[in-house]
């Protein structure tokens, strides 16, 4: 006779917005299960001892013990740890300004930087991020401090050179593209005074994009996920690894099942995935039959099943995920990767072009994709060397990848404009007007104009 | 040819080729210096004590379960050991009789890793595993620098190796296993990105094939944008954690028999990076689909614990007692010194912990703790309620 294990976790504190995979062992057994958005499961085990365990997208793991005895429920509570955004302390403030800023406004960048006047920026509105406690003595962005000992390269920590002289705020401007065009915000844009700025996107799903940057901040481009109600949210960083520049910026889905997958995909927690994916899978599949098709769940589906091997396995799909979604060009990636992994004939034509119309479409929202673009195009060209579509679309592709953060989920690429990735630091305030999308009212306080 | 081990290469057999590049001729300091920019790389002392730290485990502790050790072949820079070298704070390499090593040029690589490539192509039953450490940068695709990098401006990346495409083009190899462990920085900066002119070798071109392999794995010791980190004259931050991992860190939590899988490794690896105050911050990455297992063990991994008292103050009056409570058998209850600051190590399984306070002010707490693979790190154990 068993007894039955209950597990809970805190959804307070738990991971925003995505499942978690579970391991529960003892007595030699192993079973997974997955945490959703209620954050508990149930098992009836035999009597005994277990262990379980969390998998959080970190690598980090939540474990406890728990005793099952034979005709009663037990219950146990996982505290995980507190998980916040890299680095956004205590006691930093945001500030939405409004009015003239030309005093204090730079330019380094964008079309006639060099020569034109500074605008006056009275139609735009500018969060101002001031972080006291870290900026007032430090650098923009925290140095990677190397004991003495180590050995390091002699070129230092800094990717993006900083901009001299370091300032005690950081100014911060955030736009929305649509493909090529800049868009307006027709959300409401939450500026907390924690020194974030949060926007939740009502507009349908399409190929979004943000960019945020500032006279301290190198220009970035993050992908939007091809979701309804996807969520930004922009805080100040001092997190010496990344590619943040001072500037942590996070996009999130609305599927949790997908945000998982996503997460344990780039960790490299391949068991974890495995958890979530079958009802990844499943769910991509039966919303694709329904007619309600996500290609968010789709992607994430798509892209699990190409790291596993398994993509052969689901038919025709990616077919009609890339006919349905043609302006995604990570649907046209996955159909592709499908035809070129066929077992006996790979597709090889078709597959070519298919990842000749991703690139025209752009960049693949989803670094996975984008890597998997290169990677066939690379072996297209290999093939066939006098291929000119397919050497000028990797050289196009590999202009995104040298600019890209390889260890973000969406693509994120330092870039001027989304069809423009760059080597070179831009920073400063853009001087096409109307490429400035004025953020509307903070939703705590904050002013417009 | 270096050789280190060569049991055979009939039926499934597991074949290591490890590199390490710490002397580069053409940097600054090194035997033929070139007068144009290199990046501004250095001399390395660490990657080839940390090549022959790898190829130590593989040839002594390595017991894949289903396929037997091959060959092991080395390539290190310089091929000698240094004579003055510092001494090593872990474990030393103890490779038998090894006096020099082929040096890591990239037609020696190439010939090494062809015939590392022929060896696994042999039996599908076979598992490759690669190892590199050294000067690393990433564009598109993360590069690696050889021994002879950097001869000619013109073509700065002419003795570099493309471990990305290599990784993709190991798919045509009928090894069904495959597990390459780069151990280098992944980092440029912009103002020297357009000097990287040249194409890297790509040791095995990629088809347009299906890749039939059932478990890879591409792990770096660092992500991508960052610098991997090691102190001089001694094995990496990435290796030693590697090591440690597949020593048993990196075991499946539900053994025995103990496990070491690809997932756990990567685990493993990650919280022992994380978990060193003393160096800088170092994150591990992979591609791949690997969930295969690439060592067993016959005992128990001992793993690490420590334990977060609350209050901390508690600790001085405070007697810990830690024992069995499943698995770990024959353990005797083990009562931790407070000089050791309830930090402690103990085979995998699940312990009680009991707290006591001789002297007062709290209340005797017992607990149970899950020391498994990977360890504990910070395990919270609140005596003041």
């Amino acid at each position: 006779m068993n007894g039955r294990l209950r597990v809970m976790l805190d959804p307070g504190s738990a991971p925003h917005g995505q499942a978690l995979a579970c391991e529960v062992t003892g007595g030699g057994d192993r079973y997974t299960a997955m945490l959703g958005w209620k954050r508990t499961f149930e098992l009836d085990l035999p009597p005994g001892t277990y262990v379980v365990r969390v998998i959080l997208p970190s690598g980090s793991l939540l474990a406890a013990v728990a005793t099952v005895h034979v005709g009663q429920a037990t219950q146990i509570s996982l505290t995980p740890e507190v998980t916040r955004p890299p680095a956004a302390s205590p006691g930093s403030t945001v500030e939405r300004t409004s009015g003239p800023l030309s005093q204090r406004a730079t330019d380094n960048g964008f079309v006639g930087a060099e020569s034109s006047p500074i605008r006056p920026w009275d139609d735009l509105a500018v969060v101002e991020a001031w972080r006291p406690d870290v900026l007032a003595d430090a650098p923009l962005r925290k140095e990677v401090v190397v004991p003495p000992g180590f050995e390091q390269d002699a070129y230092g920590p800094d990717r993006v050179p900083l901009d001299p002289p370091l300032l005690p705020r950081r100014r911060v401007w955030v736009r929305l593209w649509l493909g090529s065009q800049t868009a307006s915000w027709k959300d409401p844009v939450s500026v907390s005074d924690e020194g974030s700025i949060a926007v939740q996107m009502s507009t349908a799903v399409g190929p979004y994009a943000i960019q945020v940057g500032g006279p301290e901040v190198a220009w970035r481009i993050v992908c939007m996920p091809p979701a309804f109600g996807a969520r930004l949210l922009v805080v100040s960083s001092i997190d010496p690894m990344g590619f943040d520049d001072g500037v942590h910026v996070s996009v999130t889905g609305r599927s949790p099942l997908a945000a998982a997958m996503l997460n344990y995909l780039a960790s490299g927690q391949i068991d974890a995935a495995k958890v979530v994916g079958p009802e990844l899978v499943d769910q991509a599949e039966r919303l694709f039959q329904e007619r309600r098709a996500s290609p968010e769940s789709a992607a994430a589906a798509g892209y699990f099943l190409l790291r596993v091997g398994k993509l052969e396995t689901i038919g025709e799909w990616p077919e009609v995920f890339a006919d349905r979604f043609g302006w995604l060009p990570d649907a046209q990636v996955i159909y592709a990767a499908q035809l070129l992994r066929r077992t006996g004939a790979p597709n090889r034509d078709v597959a070519r072009e298919r990842l000749l119309d991703a690139v025209d479409e752009g960049v693949p929202r989803y670094t996975e994709g984008l890597r998997v673009l290169v990677e066939s195009l690379q072996a297209l060209a290999g093939q066939d060397p006098s291929d000119q579509a397919v050497t000028h679309a990797l050289t196009e592709v590999r202009r995104y990848a040298a600019a890209c953060d390889w260890n973000a989920i969406y693509t994120t690429c330092w870039a001027v404009r989304p069809a423009e990735p760059t080597l070179e630091r831009h920073s400063g305030w853009p001087l096409d007007p109307s490429g400035w999308v004025e953020l509307p009212s903070a939703q705590n306080g904050g002013s417009n104009r | 040819m270096t050789l280190i081990a060569d049991r055979g290469r009939d039926g499934p057999r597991v074949h290591v080729l490890a590199i390490g590049v710490g002397s580069y001729r053409h940097l600054p300091g090194g035997v033929l210096p070139v007068p144009h920019d290199t990046l501004g790389l250095r001399q390395l002392s660490g990657p080839p004590v940390s090549a022959r730290l790898f190829v130590e485990w593989a040839t002594t502790r390595l017991n894949h379960p289903s396929a037997a050790l091959g060959t092991v072949e080395l390539l290190t820079s310089p091929g000698e050991p240094a004579g003055d070298a510092p001494a090593l704070s872990s474990a030393p390499p103890t490779l038998p009789s090894l006096t020099s090593v082929e040096v890591p040029t990239l037609a020696n690589v190439q010939s090494a890793f062809e015939r590392w490539y022929a060896a696994c192509d042999t039996d599908e039953g076979n598992v490759g595993i690669f190892y590199f450490c050294g000067h690393g940068v990433e564009r598109e695709q993360p590069f690696l620098l050889l021994e002879d990098f950097g001869r000619s401006s013109l073509a700065l990346l002419e003795n570099a190796i493309d471990i990305g495409q290599t990784y993709q083009g190991l798919a045509r190899n009928r090894a069904r296993e495959q597990y390459l462990f780069v151990d280098a920085c992944r980092e440029i900066p912009f103002r020297l990105m357009e000097e990287l002119s040249g194409n890297a070798k790509v040791l095995v071109t990629p088809k347009l094939q299906p890749d039939r392999r059932r478990d890879t794995a591409l792990v770096f010791a660092t992500s991508g944008g960052s610098k991997a980190y090691g102190k001089a004259g001694q094995p990496t931050q990435f290796t030693r954690a590697l090591v440690r991992g597949l020593d048993g860190l990196g075991a499946r939590s539900n053994g025995p028999p103990w496990l070491v899988d690809v997932p756990g490794l990567q685990r493993a690896i990650t919280q022992q990076l994380r978990g060193d105050d003393q160096a800088p911050p170092q994150l591990p990455s992979i591609r791949g689909a690997g969930v295969g297992i690439l060592n067993t063990l016959t005992s128990a991994p001992v793993v690490p614990v420590t334990l977060a008292c609350r209050p901390p103050t508690a600790i001085p009056g405070a007697s810990l007692t830690v024992s069995a409570l499943t698995g770990a058998a024959g353990f005797q209850p083990l009562a931790v010194p407070q000089t050791q600051g309830w930090k402690f190590e103990v085979p995998a399984g699940i312990y009680t912990l009991t707290v006591d306070f001789p002297g007062g002010p709290f209340p005797p707490k017992q607990q149970s703790v899950p020391a498994l693979p990977p360890g504990l790190l910070d395990w919270p154990v609140d005596v003041g309620s």
